[in-house]
């Protein structure tokens, strides 16, 4: 038999935790039972310490989600260059989802994040890796026709 | 260790250094409100409700967690205080449901205690709270996460004490909620139904499904006792209401197992569903039927003397020493319903909150005598020791052991055991042979030897220690308590036999074999004492009254008969 | 005219590259430094009275100093966590000059004698995670970090780790679970981290621009850097300015420049000739200033004196237009939403903030609702585990500078500015950044 899930801990192992849990997402698309039953498993740890840790951090998603994900800025800066909230609320009707939802073609899904540390900037939204700024209704438009196009 | 000296509201007293303010009250007799903290866990300052004002801080800081230093000057009801303590518990009010109304913990509930000893008539902020749901999937308890305010307690009873690690938090802030596993239905995880985190809820968020709404603080009387399930002895803590147990709840100040219990021991009782047996029963005709008590005897002296002079009496572990010397009364061979127990270190038991590294050797804690076991989960989880188990088959166990091996491979527990400051070896009667060899090759080790009967050790020095291996005899006397089976030697040896009496608190599963059923009190219906499986002698009180004959009675009146 | 020190070389091409910081002047104080005993460095900081930029302005040598214990592993954090709204400067200086952090972190390292360094990088910042790496693999292969550095006795391990989306994890022990690979709630205090931190040994954590100033320190010396700025907060600071001005961005400025003189003379000014109605000077937890208090100098004192703080010297300005209700809306959602949950009065608290604030801006209810928001405020002042219950209380009162502003919006059961929550507005057409760069 192999060491029990409780047997070893390894602190030096756990630290890389979120580091394992960015890979599992990365490939899993999100973090699945089983996604989280792997980075346990490399990691020396049981699967609900893994979890526990993983529900905390507002990167990590537990559900399927779209083809681009697209994290509206929702930062002070944001807010007083008239995005955030207001930007929220432009794609939601542009999208017909609300935060946390994806659209039913599974091309995108909404969230919303705090600071995007791009308030010079602003209003800003990232959509998978890129971030997109200064953003106009104009902009936002053309960005989510664009990568409608990508197919 | 060097004393410091502080002010608890006006009080001078000379403490500890390194205690907290909390403790230092508790030394002085002073009650500081808490929410969070509880004495058998360690403390978070997260409730703040415990929150104090200590001279020369600018914030007030909370008692659970401040250490105390020379000449601190601590106000633990000021203006200041009382105000604070208000706002917190308005702010727990606010957050979820606490309609207390309409919760079972309403009168026990410590929440709702704090709200009425600080004054709160009213709701002060907005309280459209988020609804959560209720996971009713356990059997024995259900959690409403809409009661519960986060304390932390059952999730840190779980993991520091149980050492399960079973509970956990998911999301955070607002949106915190206390989940099993991988939040799963709390009824499919890994819960080993212990009960702690039921014990340690101050909330309703836990309920016990057997006393929801059964009796509040007031209505209800404790008296402890011991439970006789297994040789660990738990202390218990018997909820009672109008002569009837309740609840049971594991006595926090109690050796060996500090307010814990098993599920056996905590819930079984109050979820038996064997027939409890109130008359006696004499077999007429292949049918057991109703007798009074003189009849009952009559028919089981007649029996047992037409059997001859082969008699042998055979008593479980719920027998108490009182009830065992009595069984001196009857003639013949005196008998465990079970193995012998075997020797082991003494006390032994806290030995399992200081080895290194445990070697189970052919048992399973995680089945019998678990408190035992929750000591050396929560050693592997929290003071990194190793557990070795030696066993052919699988046990609960494995997930805290870095190692299953096979009995033939003992050698290599002993290899890793060698270097270890405290190896345990945990051995029953089962496993004794191999422990004695490991133990021999190992001189540093504890061995932890569990007896395998509740009684087994009070029952030995009455004079009742032989194990029950199969003796042939004509007529046996069982005196079985609350057993809940029959070991498969004396099921066999009593099918053969001419005459069985037996005396048990339930019907099943002695009535397949008796000629004359005798009922008897259970554990929380007498007083005694006990023995465990390191020696100590523990006292057992009768919470609820019976008119039950007891054993003594049987014995002696029966003995007079033969 | 002041000359930048910390993003001297953030304007020249490919300034992120090894290359062009080793010819633009960079490690050459890391060989001067490590020829130095430990306790002359921690002298030496101590003299240039430097101090820690992430926001508590805590003297940087005397933190230097409590990592005291000899022969312990002992770690260094290098803090990347910048979460504070309002707040790009650290995601500036990583993206632009990462050796610069690098020195002044060995440099660091060695003064405290830790053997190890840790980054800890926002989730949300892609780009600074790469320079991180790259930066780090190019330091390694110049001998800069690893075994025996530059041929001496002193080695140094330096890896990235990258948070995943919790503000929180920017106070120092909850920085320190989250290196663990646990939640990020903060710890108790005391023990200081500088006594039990990372797996429980000695830990120095640093914000980014602390150790930017290290290597400048070494190189020109104590009394230079204390020439900079004032008599309590010395040496060159980074603000970053947002809101409504007209040249959004960092700037490089000595400590104690006038907050004025920030908006009006580097940052352009309002748009549209409007009247600047409030500053929030340090990020979103400080308290905001008036239109009336531009007069005060950005360092540590002048800034306290005023009842703020100078925080991140992450600045963000509101023309007269702006909802100070909506404002204070927008901040306490956000602390809401980043409260770890632990303690009561910040995770209860929080969430009545938003609640009586979205309330009151939506002119529902009447002054009672006000009158509930300061005793909430109030009540939870002091009382959180962390600092960040603090940190909204701080925020929250210097909204009330604004107090007829909410008692407008319950009087005429909207905003007075006839502005923000109405559903369905749509975003500006054109965004004041966008237009900002072709004005000035």
């Amino acid at each position: 038999m192999e060491a029990g899930k409780f047997a070893v801990q390894d602190p030096a192992k756990r630290a890389m935790v979120l580091t394992a849990l960015f890979i599992a997402q990365e490939q899993f698309g999100y973090l699945s039972p089983q996604a989280i039953a792997r980075v346990a498993e490399r990691l020396n740890m049981a699967p609900e310490d893994v979890y526990e840790t993983a529900t905390f951090y507002s990167m990590f998603r537990f559900k399927p989600v779209g083809r681009h994900v697209i994290q509206v800025c929702e930062g002070l800066s944001c807010h007083l260059a008239g995005g955030a909230e207001r930007l929220v609320e432009y794609l939601q009707r542009t999208l017909g989802i609300g935060p946390g939802e994806t659209t039913l073609d599974g091309m995108f899904t909404l969230q919303t994040v705090q600071c995007l540390a791009s308030c010079g900037t602003s209003p800003t939204m990232r959509i998978d890796d890129t971030l997109y700024e200064s953003l106009t209704t104009d902009k936002v438009d053309m960005i989510l026709q664009a990568l409608r196009g990508e197919g | 260790m060097t004393n410091v000296r502080v002010t608890i509201d006006g009080q001078e007293v000379l403490v500890p250094a390194g205690s907290t303010v909390l403790e230092a009250a508790r030394l002085a007799g002073i009650k500081i409100s808490t929410l969070c903290d509880h004495p058998a866990i360690e403390p978070i300052g997260a409730c703040r409700v415990c929150l104090v004002e200590i001279e020369k801080q600018r914030v007030l800081q909370p008692a659970c967690t401040f250490p105390v230093s020379e000449g601190m000057v601590v106000h633990t009801n000021s203006e200041r205080v009382q105000e604070s303590r208000r706002f917190v518990l308005q702010l727990l009010f606010s957050e979820r449901n606490h309609f207390c109304m309409f919760c079972q913990m309403s009168g026990s509930c410590e929440l709702q205690s704090l709200a009425y000893e600080n004054g709160l008539d009213h709701w002060e902020f907005d309280r459209a709270f988020t609804k959560f749901s209720v996971d009713a999937s356990r059997k024995y308890f259900a959690m409403d996460h809409n009661r519960c305010i986060l304390c932390r307690r059952c999730i840190r009873a779980c993991d520091e004490l149980v050492g399960n690690g079973t509970l956990g938090l998911k999301n955070r802030g607002a949106n915190t909620i206390i989940i099993a596993d991988l939040d799963v239905p709390f009824g499919e995880s890994s819960c080993v139904s212990c009960g702690t985190c039921l014990q340690i809820c101050p909330t309703g968020a836990l309920m016990d499904r057997a006393s929801a709404y059964m009796g509040a603080k007031n209505e209800i009387t404790r008296v402890k006792s011991r439970c006789m399930a297994c040789s660990v002895g738990c202390g218990v803590e018997l909820v009672v209401r109008d002569n009837r147990v309740i609840r049971v709840e594991g006595d926090w100040e109690a050796a060996p197992n500090k307010g814990l219990l098993c599920e056996i021991g905590r819930f079984h009782p109050l979820h038996e569903e064997r027939h409890r047996l109130r008359k006696p029963l004499v077999r007429r005709e292949g049918i057991l039927v109703e007798a009074t008590w003189e009849e009952a005897l009559r028919a089981a002296a007649q029996g047992l003397k037409a059997a001859g002079q082969e008699v042998c009496t055979v008593a479980s572990g719920f027998v108490t020493n009182e009830e065992a010397a009595a069984l001196q009364a009857l003639p013949g061979a005196k008998a465990l319903m079970g193995s012998a127990p075997v020797a082991g270190d003494g006390s032994c038991l806290g030995v399992l909150d200081e080895a290194d590294v445990y070697i189970m050797v052919n048992t399973d804690l995680a089945k019998d005598h678990q408190v035992a076991g929750f000591a050396i989960k929560r050693s592997v989880r929290h003071r990194g020791a190793r557990l070795v188990v030696l066993s052919d088959q699988p046990t609960k166990m494995d997930d805290w052991a870095i190692a299953r091996w096979t009995l033939a491979e003992a050698d290599r527990a002993v290899r890793l055991a060698a270097e270890a400051q405290m190896p345990a070896i945990i051995y029953t009667p089962e496993g004794a042979a191999l422990a004695e060899t490991l133990a021999a090759q190992l001189p540093r080790a504890k061995r932890v030897a569990l007896a395998p009967l509740g009684n087994a050790l009070g029952l030995a020095q009455a004079g009742i220690s032989q194990g029950f291996d199969g003796q042939k005899a004509a007529a046996y006397v069982v005196v079985a308590g609350e057993a809940p089976a029959m070991p498969a030697p004396l099921a066999s040896a009593l099918d053969k036999a001419d005459f069985v009496v037996a005396q048990a608190s339930y019907r099943e599963p002695w009535d397949q074999v008796a000629d004359v059923l005798l009922p008897m009190p259970t554990t929380f219906e007498k007083s005694g004492t006990m023995v465990n499986t390191e020696g100590h002698a523990y006292a057992l009180s009768a919470a609820v009254k019976v008119t039950l004959p007891s054993v003594q009675e049987m014995a002696a009146q029966l003995g007079s008969l033969l | 005219m002041f000359e930048p020190v910390l993003l001297k070389r953030a304007s020249l091409p490919r300034s992120e590259t090894i290359e062009v910081y080793m010819a633009n002047g960079g490690y050459q104080a890391l060989p001067k430094a490590l020829e130095m005993k430990p306790a002359e460095l921690i002298d030496l900081v101590k003299r240039s009275k430097l101090r820690g930029r992430g926001g508590a302005g805590f003297p940087t040598g005397l933190k230097w100093g409590f990592m005291t214990p000899e022969n312990v592993t002992k770690y260094l954090c290098v803090n990347t966590d910048e979460g504070e709204p309002g707040t790009f400067k650290d995601r500036e200086l990583v993206e632009k000059d990462p050796h610069q952090i690098i020195e002044g972190a060995i440099i660091a390292a060695y003064a405290v004698g830790a053997q190890r360094a840790f980054v800890y990088i926002r989730g949300e910042f892609f780009l600074g995670v790469k320079r991180w790496i790259k930066a780090i693999a190019d330091a390694y292969a110049r001998g800069f970090l690893g075994k025996n550095i530059l041929g001496t006795s002193y080695s140094l391990d330096m890896s990235v780790h990258r948070g995943a989306g919790a503000y929180i994890c920017g106070e120092e022990t909850a920085m320190i679970e989250s290196l663990e690979g646990k939640r990020g709630e903060p710890r108790l205090k005391p023990p200081y981290p500088a006594q039990i931190g990372y797996l429980r040994q000695p830990t120095l954590v640093h914000n980014v621009e602390t150790l930017a100033n290290v290597p400048h320190i070494v190189n020109r010396g104590a009394e230079w850097y204390a020439s900079i700025g004032t008599e309590q907060s010395t040496g060159p600071k980074v603000f970053c300015v947002s809101g409504h001005v007209f040249r959004r961005g960092v700037y490089e400025l000595p400590m104690g420049t006038p907050l004025h003189e920030i908006i009006y003379t580097h940052a352009g000014g309002v748009p549209g000739g409007k009247k600047v109605k409030a500053v929030i000077p340090g990020g979103a937890s400080t308290p905001l200033l008036t239109g009336d208090e531009l007069d005060v100098t950005m360092d540590f004192e002048s800034l306290a004196a005023v009842g703020s703080a100078l925080g991140t010297g992450a600045i963000i300005v509101m023309d007269e237009d702006t909802c100070i209700v909506d404002v204070a809306r927008r901040t306490a959602r956000f602390f809401a939403h980043e409260s770890c949950g632990r303690c009561t009065p910040c995770r209860v608290g929080t969430q009545q903030a938003v609640r009586l604030l979205e309330r009151i801006e939506a002119g529902e209810g009447d002054s009672r609702l006000i009158d509930q928001l300061v005793d909430l405020v109030d009540g939870m002042a002091g009382k959180t585990f962390c600092p960040m219950g603090d940190a909204l209380v701080a925020a929250l009162r210097g909204t009330f500078k604004f107090m007829e502003e909410f008692h407008a919006h319950v009087a005429l059961k909207r905003c007075p500015l006839g502005l923000p929550y109405q559903e369905g507005a749509p975003i500006r057409e054109k965004a004041p950044g966008a237009s900002t760069h072709a004005a000035a």
